[in-house]
């Protein structure tokens, strides 16, 4: 398990409420004034505090690729992020320390002002998808039929390459696509450009097509 | 008092939910704690202040007549 000073708060007050609790069940002391004290921390403070603490080491997990992973058709996505010869796009990102454990959170998420909203409601309709329609669905299939719900934007990508930069910029093929790349016409991950980034889904797709 | 107890129940259920989506973070439990475990928290919440301000008004009402005994006479 990760060392987070904020999962360590939270099982500690919930380790310490639940002490409190259970010694009022099985006690039954009377309902006096320091009985309602330790109650107000057994259900009040102490719980409100692992809440806390608890929804922002949640948070966390949830931005890590263990955590998407755990879906088993994100299998493959998890593995070629995980393996360290592989030169995907993805993988090479995640093997970057500002990526790292994060990596498919951070290319996956909106960077809007209501970004980690919007990204976390994407999430909720991801994990309905998958509970309602993919859940039993082999991994194969899920890879040769299931793509992403809308085209990665450019503005991800730009969120760190600016484009503004001088080494970007002497690439001719940056320099001849620029307008199209910052409207969003060319994606940076298209194929014979930087992607795609996670070639077996892609290549599922085309067998799949060829009828092989 | 049975509604404490009945408060205190579900808060160690709530509590439970918590630890378990920490101690193993996949979507499920997540969500479950953060929905069902954080409205089982605020439902024994709710409870335990029901109590709370029911008995301080108790007590404020028969401080009160004793002070103040209304006599017809």
């Amino acid at each position: 398990m990760r060392f987070d000073p904020f999962l360590i708060a939270a099982l500690v007050t919930a380790g310490i409420a639940a002490v409190l609790l259970v010694w009022f069940l099985v006690r039954r002391p009377a309902l006096t004034k320091s009985t309602k004290v330790i109650l107000m921390f057994g259900i009040g403070i102490l719980p409100l505090m692992t809440a806390a603490t608890g929804n922002v080491a949640g948070f966390h997990a949830t931005t890590l690729r263990s955590f998407c992973g755990s879906c088993h058709v994100m299998t493959p996505y998890r593995e070629d992020s995980d393996d360290k010869a592989s030169l995907s796009l993805a993988a090479r990102h995640a093997r970057n320390q500002m990526f790292g454990e994060t990596n498919c959170y951070t290319c996956h998420a909106d960077y809007g002002m209501y970004g980690v909203i919007v990204t976390k409601m994407g999430g909720l309709r991801h994990v309905y998808e998958y509970t309602m329609h993919y859940r039993n669905m082999p991994v194969k299939q899920f890879l040769e039929e299931v793509q992403i719900r809308k085209p990665f934007p450019n503005s991800t990508c730009i969120h760190c390459h600016s484009t503004e930069n001088p080494m970007w910029s002497s690439v001719p093929d940056h320099t001849s696509t620029i307008d199209r790349l910052r409207a969003g016409t060319l994606s940076c991950a298209s194929e014979g450009c930087h992607g795609p980034a996670h070639p077996f889904s892609k290549e599922a797709k085309r067998l799949k097509a060829g009828g092989h | 008092m049975r509604l404490l107890q009945i408060a205190a129940v579900v808060t160690l259920l709530a509590l439970a939910l918590m630890v378990w989506s920490m101690l193993q973070p996949t979507p499920l439990p997540v969500m479950l704690a953060m929905t069902a475990g954080q409205a089982l928290g605020t439902f024994a919440l709710g409870a335990f202040l029901y109590v709370v301000i029911r008995d301080l008004r108790r007590s404020y009402i028969r401080k009160r007549d004793v002070e103040d005994p209304k006599d017809p006479t």
